[in-house]
């Protein structure tokens, strides 16, 4: 029995995906059967790439200058790109990222931060965030 | 070892180190100053006029309601004291909790540096600099405090600690214009630890921790694309100007660069691996890549191509010539990169034995060091046929000097220089398309939008729906192609297997030729 079911599989798949569906009114065809039936629009550029600006915030009133350099990884924790930084100031890293990517982890000495890529950028700042825990409720 | 001495520097300096440290909470932002290693416990920042000291903002401590040294509390950064006075303005917000036993109360201590302990802080020095608050409590006190001599100018660190605490009612202390003779001495890089000398043998400006070129001083790190240790995939179908069948298999090449920078973070090198994956292709084609942004002069040396066919001139520099933009071409006949086991075609046949390619490593090294952004900027194209005229690109990427422009336009390609399409038919179909990780390509006659079942959606919406279609997500991939893929990586032996890849190929033939 076990050596009939590949086969059979096969089989079924043949006779089910041989049919075309034209009863759609809908001008674009959901279900193409061949590339050559794609429709797509005359802007498409097909890239599964795209441009992502990381804008970093200096931090500001530094009494001394710190430069070293930041890495900055993706989820799977994989280099892309490293630059020497300086903290006090304001800067930008451009890379080339898959489309799919959502998110950056940016290490910088003891300092690593994940974050959000909106659009075709991102945003890190040396100025730690402050949860306020530490105050008065009425003070946060 | 006397050279190594040499080399040996601080690499924290260049602006000069201050000779106070101070806190006026002008910045109005807590986290700013925490950024630069000061420490808050239940203070913040206040701007209502009935608060600020000085400025536009003071810092202001919860109720003191008990003598806990550590429940409210400003800790300065790491800094090497100097002699003379710490000193502050302060007062209390109301005279609340100040009658009888009840009291409001500051005490300033220093902190030792010990590398063991948590945070490097080590044992609380208490000098009995002490302040009571006294009447009136709401009037502004300018508190002036010498440093106890047994830490002035001892060289080494301390943090100062100012502790508020108290007994009774519900009153808070406000503290600004906080300075402290002495030399900033902390790391806000490195969790705020006292400064460390860092060695940097060959002086670049990037400590040897950092430089992975430590003894280079023209190289101290890498970039990559698509990321370390990972390849992306280019994939043509070799037609054009004429269509395809697209299972986009015709040649698949593998990309991988390592961008290496110096410490003025610009690129003196490049270095390419490229590996051809499959070759499904009935001519023989060849590869270029063109640097849109560099010329050729900015390239010192390109090594690593392999030349055989004879068609391409090249520079003294290894750069194409003829070209205005610098293009380099990694190999000009595919055959001579990889290695046939037998059969037409070249990894794109269930059943055909796999063959293993040559791994090209292209080395170019610039004249003049580059932006990473203009280097990382490229043009991959396919030269047909050994044909240096016929080149096939990515969709609206532009082709360089040496293409033949009489072949635009002409039959199914709807390219139009005027306004920057090219590669495109008139229903705006690609003849070659980049993914940025390695590519499971369809197998031979394999229409890639059966084989990867988002693809379709992926371009019918412009990208804007399954914009991840090439990974191996459940659902992406059809049955048969899942099967042959997994042929292709692990070769599996077994007739069952076997009588389904030739019922599919059947079915292949039958559902697209």
């Amino acid at each position: 029995m076990k050596k009939y079911f590949i086969p059979l599989i096969a089989a079924g798949f043949l006779l089910s995906s041989c049919s075309r569906d034209n009863g759609s009114n809908n001008p674009i065809n959901n279900n193409p059967e061949s590339f050559e039936e794609l429709q797509v629009s005359n802007s498409f550029d097909w890239s599964t790439t795209q441009e992502v600006t990381l804008q970093i915030e200096g931090l500001p009133n530094m009494l001394q200058t710190v430069s070293r350099v930041m890495r900055i990884s993706n989820s799977q924790g994989k280099t892309l790109a490293k630059k020497v930084i300086r903290m006090d100031e304001s800067s930008s890293i451009t890379l080339e990222l898959p489309k799919a990517q959502s998110e950056l982890t940016v290490e910088y000495g003891t300092i690593e931060k994940t974050v959000s890529i909106q659009g075709k950028s991102a945003r890190f700042s040396f100025i730690p965030v402050d949860n306020k825990s530490d105050l008065d409720p009425a003070d946060r | 070892m006397k050279k190594l001495a040499l080399y040996i520097t601080i690499l924290y300096t260049s602006i000069g180190f201050a000779q106070t440290v101070s806190l006026d909470c002008e910045s109005g932002s807590r986290s700013i100053d925490w950024g630069n290693c000061w420490e808050f416990g239940a203070i913040s920042y206040r701007n209502k006029s009935n608060e600020v000291i000085n400025g536009t903002w003071t810092a202001r401590g919860n109720s003191l309601t008990n003598s806990s040294l550590t429940a409210c509390f400003l800790k300065s950064p790491w800094l090497l004291p100097a002699s003379g006075n710490i000193t502050f303005d302060t007062r209390l917000l109301n005279t609340s909790g100040t009658n009888g036993s009840q009291y409001k109360a500051i005490k300033i201590r220093f902190i030792t540096h010990d590398v063991n302990a948590s945070n490097e802080q080590g044992v609380t020095i208490s000098d009995e600099i002490d302040y009571t608050y006294a009447s009136p409590y709401t009037s502004v006190k300018n508190l002036s405090f010498a440093i106890p001599s047994s830490i002035a100018n001892s060289g080494n660190p301390y943090k100062v600690m100012f502790s508020f605490y108290g007994q009774g009612g519900n009153n808070r202390p406000l503290i600004d214009d906080i300075v402290i003779p002495g030399t900033y001495y902390s790391d806000p890089s490195n969790g705020c630890v006292p400064l460390a000398q860092v060695a940097d043998a060959d002086n670049d400006g990037v400590s040897d921790d950092d430089d992975e070129y430590p003894n280079d001083q023209n190289k101290a790190y890498t970039s990559y694309y698509p990321a370390a240790g990972s390849f992306g995939t280019i994939a043509f179908e070799d037609l054009w100007p004429s269509k395809g069948d697209y299972d986009f298999n015709d040649m698949v090449v593998d990309y991988s660069a390592t961008y290496i920078l110096n410490a003025s973070n610009k690129v003196v090198e490049t270095k390419t691996q490229i590996y051809v994956r499959a070759v499904g292709a009935g001519v023989i084609n060849a590869f270029g890549i063109e640097y849109p942004s560099i010329s050729p002069s900015d390239i010192s040396s390109v090594n690593g191509y392999v030349h055989n066919a004879g068609y391409i001139n090249l520079n003294a520099n290894g750069t194409e010539a003829g070209q205005t933009n610098a293009v380099i071409i990694p190999f000009d006949d595919v055959e001579a990169v990889i290695n046939r086991v037998g059969g037409l075609f070249y990894n794109v046949v269930s059943g055909d034995a796999m063959g293993q390619s040559d791994s090209l490593n292209i080395t170019t090294i610039f004249s003049t060091p580059q932006e990473l952004s203009d280097v990382s900027n490229i043009n991959p194209f396919m030269i047909k046929a050994k044909t240096r005229t016929l080149e096939i690109h990515l969709p609206d990427y532009t082709p360089t000097d040496l293409a033949d422009m009489a072949v635009f336009g002409t039959s199914d390609d709807d390219s139009d220089p005027n306004t920057g399409r090219f590669y495109k038919t008139p229903e705006n179909l690609p003849w070659a398309i980049l993914i940025p990780q390695r590519f499971d390509y369809p197998a031979e006659k394999n229409d890639i939008i059966l084989t990867h079942t988002k693809f379709a959606g992926w371009a019918q919406s412009s990208g804007t729906s399954f914009n991840n279609w090439y990974e191996d997500e459940s659902g992406y991939r059809s049955f048969f192609n899942n099967l042959l893929q997994q042929y292709l990586k692990n070769k599996p032996q077994g007739n069952t297997l076997g009588l389904v890849f030739t019922v599919l190929k059947s079915h292949t033939k039958f559902h697209l030729q």
